[in-house]
């Protein structure tokens, strides 16, 4: 072939290129600057993802949930939900306000995609109806220890202004219930960066994704908010919002728009929420929520968490002397995701009082045993000879952290740990929780 | 004259054993936790009772915090003296003085902002409690708090 064929060859082979890649001169013009490519490259994954994933909803289980084996989840009928005297649909009229705020419709309804990289809606209905067990075992539990009964599990509001009255009844999970929490999780947490597969287990201890989930203490709403953790959440709420705001990927722009549409969603005119009692309904009543509670969530959780590794690395001395400085062996993030989950209930500055102690107690009353990876092990069950121990006999024994904590603390983590195992056991492994989950 | 001598000497020595041994349960550290249990917790437990009153009858601010400030000391000071004691007690003593450590510097208090103190305190060691701390340690700290946002 001589040079001038090969030339014709090639002159063919760009046009065809042109033509069937649809690109024109002044798109290739375009690559020199690097940002719109980049963004049309992203909008075409994006477009990718959402077709090849639009499928029926896998809601198969292998659940056992109160008492009743399950292979397939189902949302509740909302006509059953007003049988035997109870109406349990009560939160439909907000549920109906909903849909009309959200006037982009990202979130009310079904999507025609979600990502291979979000987790099923199954695990969010499956926490929704495991809470109920959970939570109501506890409430007795707790009754039981103080011998006097406690509020119920859920909360009603009929406005954002007030504190929330007590609901016997248990929310009906309506597709109408369940579409906006599950799409907004979806959305909080791939806009900042949230593993949903960490948060599963520990969200279906605090609120079970419940909209109106009700704490003893006054805590409430889908991420269980008390005065400190709304102040707390406070602190940083502008830049979540300012992040949600100029984020150009899909999620923060399904929360952007619904923010657009409903500007008071995070604040009135740049006046944050109320972070008092007798306001708590507005981290109840829908709309905003699930979207305002979510994203508090979101920004309580990053406090909580940037907080515990603060307090982590004034520790790291302790660590050395404790023989737990090889950082591959005793992985920070780890331990650090350890005392996040702790820190729920004990605080930051709570959780690592409690690990310090045990730290020192290793040092200075069981000298001789070296501290390994099992210490760490919250998949160890507690031995039965600890489940009552008397804290002052209990010192004699080389206690691993868990049981440690289950003695001297909180026992929170394991309880978060025994719900991963078990969301595992009903949904299949790794479906809804990190594989890796609190292991060293 | 030779027994008066050894009645003698044989009470001396009684006395500086008997002062010794008692010196050493008090100051020294000790290696018995539950020798020590009692006396540092409660050492502890008093300084905190008596730092409340005198900040009840002090009005002035600088005068107040230089009360929190040497109780502060005091009781690091004491708790450096033993041994480690029970864990039922390390944890309440440390969640104590974390709840102390928490209260804002003389310099940087202002009345005006106690909500937001008592918040960042309870956020940092009880955030699931709404107003008022349950855990025995934080609740005395949170207390010295109040009175001086009083």
């Amino acid at each position: 072939m001589n040079n001038k064929s090969l030339s014709l060859v090639t002159a063919i082979l760009i046009t065809v290129y042109f033509v069937y890649a649809k690109l024109t001169p002044q798109t290739l013009a375009m690559s020199s600057k690097s940002e719109p490519i980049v963004e049309m490259i992203d909008q075409a994954n994006q477009k990718v993802q959402m077709t090849a994933n639009i499928q029926s909803e896998d809601l198969t289980c292998n659940c056992k949930i109160q008492d009743a084996i399950l292979n397939q989840l189902s949302f509740d009928n909302p006509i059953e939900c007003g049988k035997k005297g109870l109406d349990r649909n009560y939160l439909e009229p907000q549920l109906s306000s909903f849909k009309k705020s959200d006037v982009a419709g990202s979130y009310y309804k079904k999507r025609n995609f979600v990502s291979s990289n979000d987790v099923p809606l199954k695990c969010l209905l499956y926490t929704m109806k495991e809470f109920y067990n959970y939570a109501e075992r506890n409430r007795k539990e707790e009754e039981e220890r103080i011998g006097s009964p406690l509020a119920e599990l859920f909360g009603y509001c009929s406005s954002e202004k007030g504190t929330p009255i007590s609901k016997f009844a248990k929310p009906c999970l309506t597709e109408d219930y369940v579409y906006p929490i599950y799409n907004a999780f979806l959305d909080v947490t791939n806009c900042f960066g949230m593993d949903q597969k960490f948060f599963i287990p520990k969200i279906l201890v605090e609120s079970g994704f419940h909209l109106n989930a009700k704490g003893p203490n006054g805590d409430a709403g889908i991420g269980q908010f008390t005065s400190p953790a709304i102040a707390e959440a406070n602190k940083i709420i502008d830049s979540m919002s300012n992040k949600i705001m100029n984020d150009k990927s899909l999620a923060c722009q399904n929360l952007a728009n619904y923010l657009k549409d409903n500007p008071n969603t995070l604040g009135k005119a740049g006046k944050k929420l109320s972070d008092l009692p007798q306001d708590r309904c507005a981290f109840l009543t829908s709309p905003p929520n699930p979207i305002r509670s979510l994203i508090y969530y979101a920004a309580f959780q990053k406090r909580q968490k940037d907080s515990v590794a603060e307090s982590l690395n004034s520790l790291e001395p302790l660590m050395k002397k404790a023989g737990i400085s090889d950082t591959t062996k005793f992985p920070r993030n780890i331990i650090n995701d350890d005392l996040f989950i702790l820190s729920y209930n004990a605080g930051p500055n709570g959780a690592t009082v409690k690990f310090s102690n045990w730290l020192k107690f290793r040092i200075n009353k069981h000298p001789k045993i070296k501290i390994s990876k099992e210490d760490f092990n919250f998949a160890n069950d507690i031995p039965d000879k600890y489940k009552d121990l008397d804290p002052k006999t209990a010192e004699k024994e080389p206690l691993t952290l868990p049981q440690y904590l289950k003695v001297y603390g909180k026992n929170y983590v394991r309880s978060v740990y025994f719900q991963k195992e078990k969301i595992d056991r009903n949904l299949g492994e790794s479906v809804c929780t990190q594989n890796t989950f609190l292991q060293l | 004259m030779h027994a008066k001598y050894i009645f003698t000497t044989l009470i001396v020595l009684g006395f500086f054993i008997g002062l010794s041994v008692d010196v050493k349960a008090k100051f020294q550290k000790t290696q018995d936790p539950n020798l020590a249990k009692d006396s540092v917790r409660s050492i502890v437990n008093k300084e905190i009772v008596k730092l409340k009153t005198d900040l009840n009858n002090k009005k002035s601010n600088k005068e107040r915090f230089l009360l929190l400030s040497s109780s502060v000391k005091k009781i690091n000071s004491v708790r450096k003296k033993f041994t480690r004691q029970s864990e039922v007690d390390e944890n309440y003593m440390d969640l104590l003085m974390a709840a102390l450590n928490h209260i804002p510097t003389e310099k940087s208090f202002k009345k005006e902002d106690c909500h937001s103190y008592k918040n960042a305190l309870l956020f940092q060691l009880e955030p699931l409690s709404e107003e008022k701390p349950s855990e025995p340690g934080v609740k005395e700290g949170f207390e010295v708090l109040e009175i001086l946002c009083k």
